[in-house]
């Protein structure tokens, strides 16, 4: 998981993205936090990167298109 | 994971049970060639890799099969016994050969797998095939780098599309890019879906689909001419290599030059003083012959004074008496009377007479045949006229000996001093002082001469591929290879700006697709899902390299200090690995200042040990990044370039590493004068290591009968 978290960090080191999506980057945040994030924005990356080596990512597209179609 | 033990048994040149035990530390085995050294390799290979196909009828032992008797078998097997996680695993690949009355019946292979539990001691059959639990021990991507039978198989892996491999299965790199696929596919998928369920014109449809295909043509081109671009660049790099080739060989025609001026010139000394013996010889000659030999004659100088005079007077006077006789011959010649007999009238006297037609003697009209006569006899005198006549001067005294003889007597009698026997000894020291001096000279400059032949012929080993006549037409190459790259860099420059054309193209593209985009309605499915999404795919582009130079500087590094470690006291400059497309990762060589360095001032060894530096670098990050798993190393013959200096620094870097490496390596032995080999131990001395052995074909042996072949193994612990 730690991987994934460094993963993560390393697309927050974006600054546009985080500035656009009114994402409160925190050192320490993780795959797991992310996901209970209030920016819907940062949810759907921690979404793809906790699931984006699953064989079928069907779901997970589905997933994050309901996601950021019915709350962004 | 470590290789505890390697068992053969009857595995070709390996007769009955022939195991290695191995420590978890540096391992050398030392064999000559076709003592059985890539057999090891062979047996590594076949156990580890499901792909090695070997010939089973090559692979046993013939001596073990020559002792058997007909209906008899033996079992051939590989055993390697490993330890991973706290647990042991022997693993066994065998097969079994029977001789029969007619044939030799070979059957299948066979493969066990043996787990013991290392802190229970518990031991159990373990179901896996071989090929599985290879995967789990020693798994593909690091046996790759892992298992080299000679160095040129570490030049190949640390380059293009093999090094990416390596790059991306150890970075986390790997990671990014699926992580990368993964997002932009879900970009491209939430596009066409929010372009299909949003409302818009048919007018904007059409854009729309307009705009589409011209930034997939247009992004065709800029991938088209970024490819051409990168061609170019590499035929540009290609050539100004070639130049830099080029210019250092100039700089060795110029001393080759130099070279041959200087023999030239040593050459001239040489024929001078040659020149000067030879006529300082003749001056001695005639010393001796001459003027010596007269020395201490003053008692009969003046009788020998009388006798050349009489002599030249003599000589004078039959030389006068030739050259008048000469002198008349030539007279009569030119006068034209030479052909009428002797007592015969003259022309003059012949043509009148006929004139008159009376002839002056008697007063007689001229008969008709005295007419004729004379008509003949003035017909020839004419015609001999028209020959062309020479006289040569007679050489009656031909060498003038009695000129000499009067010189020096005249000499002797002039200046008595100059001849005195002082004098003439000192002459002659003199002459012989010279001689010797040049004698001396001509052996100096002959030396000189050999050793500028030496330096000239280290040049032209510095430079194998280039013959000597080449060298005198670099300059010629190095104009040809310049226009070359004239003509790339040319191209680089139009292709750069027409690539800079289609990108402010594209960018144009994607500004109107947005604005046309806009028009769209969007229904349920949100524009701004695409945009998130569209953003985050970018994003992963751009981790994901950052990714890779992070590794890269890492691996660049790491490598440079390996290469440092094994080339102590050289100037070995940096590595620095770089992507060179996304398919390919490659390393150039720089100077401590970051200028690149060309290859042409690498020694082989400092060459060889590039790739290798790398592959102790990719091992330790390797190691690193697989969960502290290491795994071990698996040389045959690594350092056939290597001087033994550098032989030894190369084994002490193996050592520093701390992790297992085996080498299987035909140096540091030597060979009696029955061919028998031996471990020329003040050399392996200084070499440390965990762990040793000694492999040789038990003597006696007969090299075409392999029935005779039994390779033993000693260990040098």
């Amino acid at each position: 998981m730690a991987r994934k978290d460094d993963m993560l960090k390393a697309f927050l080191k974006n600054e546009e993205f985080c500035n656009k999506y009114n994402i409160a980057v925190t050192l320490d945040v993780t795959i797991f936090q992310a996901q209970r994030s209030d920016s819907l924005a940062l949810v759907a990356l921690a979404k793809i990167i906790d699931k984006y080596e699953d064989d079928n990512t069907t779901p997970l597209y589905q997933q994050v298109i309901n996601l950021l179609n019915e709350k962004l | 994971m470590i290789i505890n033990k390697l068992s053969l048994y009857n595995f070709m040149c390996y007769y009955d049970h022939k195991p290695f035990e191995f420590a978890d530390g540096l391992n050398i085995i030392l064999g000559h060639n076709g003592d059985g050294k890539s057999t090891i390799f062979t047996a590594f290979n076949w156990i580890f890799d499901q792909y090695s196909q070997l010939e089973l009828s090559e692979v046993y032992s013939k001596k073990k099969y020559s002792e058997i008797l007909e209906n008899e078998s033996f079992d051939v097997y590989v055993e390697c016994i490993v330890t991973q996680y706290n647990e042991e695993y022997k693993i066994t690949k065998s097969f079994t050969v029977t001789k029969n009355a007619n044939n030799t019946n070979i059957s299948h292979t066979k493969e066990e797998i043996w787990r013991k539990d290392l802190s229970t001691g518990e031991k159990s059959l373990d179901g896996r095939t071989i090929a599985k639990l290879s995967q789990q021990v020693f798994p593909e991507a690091f046996r790759n780098f892992s298992m080299f039978e000679t160095e040129t198989d570490a030049l190949k892996i640390v380059e293009g599309e093999k090094l990416a491999e390596l790059v991306k299965n150890f970075s986390n790199a790997k990671h990014y890019e699926k992580l990368d696929d993964v997002l932009e596919i879900f970009e491209k998928r939430a596009d066409k879906q929010f372009r299909r369920e949003a409302t818009a014109d048919q007018a904007a449809q059409d854009k729309m689909d307009d705009i589409d295909r011209k930034i997939e043509v247009t992004t065709v081109e800029i991938k088209n001419l970024k490819k051409r671009v990168e061609e170019d660049e590499n035929g540009r790099d290609f050539y100004t290599e070639k130049i830099n080739e080029l210019l250092k060989n100039a700089t060795i025609s110029d001393d080759y030059k130099k070279i041959e001026e200087q023999i030239d010139k040593l050459t001239i000394e040489i024929n001078k003083a040659r020149s000067e013996n030879k006529s300082r010889n003749r001056f001695t000659d005639k010393i001796f012959d001459n003027f010596y030999l007269l020395n201490g004659f003053d008692k009969i100088i003046s009788a020998f004074s009388d006798k050349v005079n009489n002599f030249r007077q003599e000589k004078n006077r039959i030389d006068n008496e030739e050259r008048n006789k000469f002198a008349v011959e030539k007279l009569q010649l030119e006068n034209g009377a030479t052909p009428f007999p002797p007592g015969f009238p003259s022309l003059d006297i012949l043509n009148e007479i006929l004139k008159d037609n009376i002839c002056k003697i008697c007063s007689a009209e001229l008969e008709d045949s005295s007419k004729e006569y004379i008509n003949k006899s003035i017909k020839l005198y004419e015609e001999s006229k028209k020959k062309e006549k020479q006289l040569e001067m007679p050489m009656i005294f031909p060498n003038n000996f009695i000129d000499e003889f009067q010189i020096i007597d005249r000499t002797i009698q002039l200046k008595p001093e100059k001849y005195a026997s002082d004098r003439i000894t000192e002459e002659i020291e003199f002459g012989i002082k010279r001689i010797t001096e040049n004698n001396n000279q001509i052996t100096e400059n002959n030396n000189k001469i050999s050793d500028l032949e030496i330096e000239k012929k280290d040049l032209l080993h510095k430079i194998p591929n280039i013959s000597e006549n080449e060298l005198k037409n670099i300059r010629l190459k190095h104009e040809e290879y310049s226009k070359e790259k004239d003509i790339l860099v040319g191209k680089i420059g139009e292709n750069e700006t027409k690539l800079d054309s289609k990108k402010a193209y594209l960018e144009e593209l994607n500004i109107t697709q947005r604005n046309t985009y806009s028009q769209f309605k969007e229904s349920d499915f949100k524009r701004s899902t695409v945009e998130v999404l569209s953003m985050l795919s970018k994003i992963a582009k751009s981790v994901k390299q950052d990714e890779y130079k992070k590794f890269l500087e890492i691996l660049s590094e790491r490598a440079s200090k390996y290469l440092k470690q094994i080339n102590v006291g050289e100037i070995t400059g940096k590595i620095e690995l770089y992507r060179k497309n996304d398919k390919e990762v490659t390393y150039k060589s720089l100077n401590e200042d970051n200028s690149v360095r060309s290859s042409l001032e690498d020694s082989g060894a400092l060459q060889i040990s590039k790739p290798l530096s790398i592959l102790f670098a990719i091992a330790d990050i390797a190691s690193e990044t697989a969960d502290n798993e290491t795994y071990p190393m698996i040389f045959d013959a690594p350092t056939g370039r290597f001087s033994p200096d550098r032989e030894q620094e190369f084994f002490k870097v193996l050592k520093s590493t701390n992790k297992q490496r085996i080498v299987v390596t035909l140096r540091f032995l030597g060979a009696d004068k029955t061919n028998t080999p031996f471990v020329n131990k003040d050399l392996f001395q200084n070499i440390e290591k965990d762990k040793a052995f000694f492999i040789k074909r038990v003597r006696p042996f007969e090299i075409d009968k392999p029935e005779t072949i039994n390779t033993e193994i000693e260990s040098l612990n």
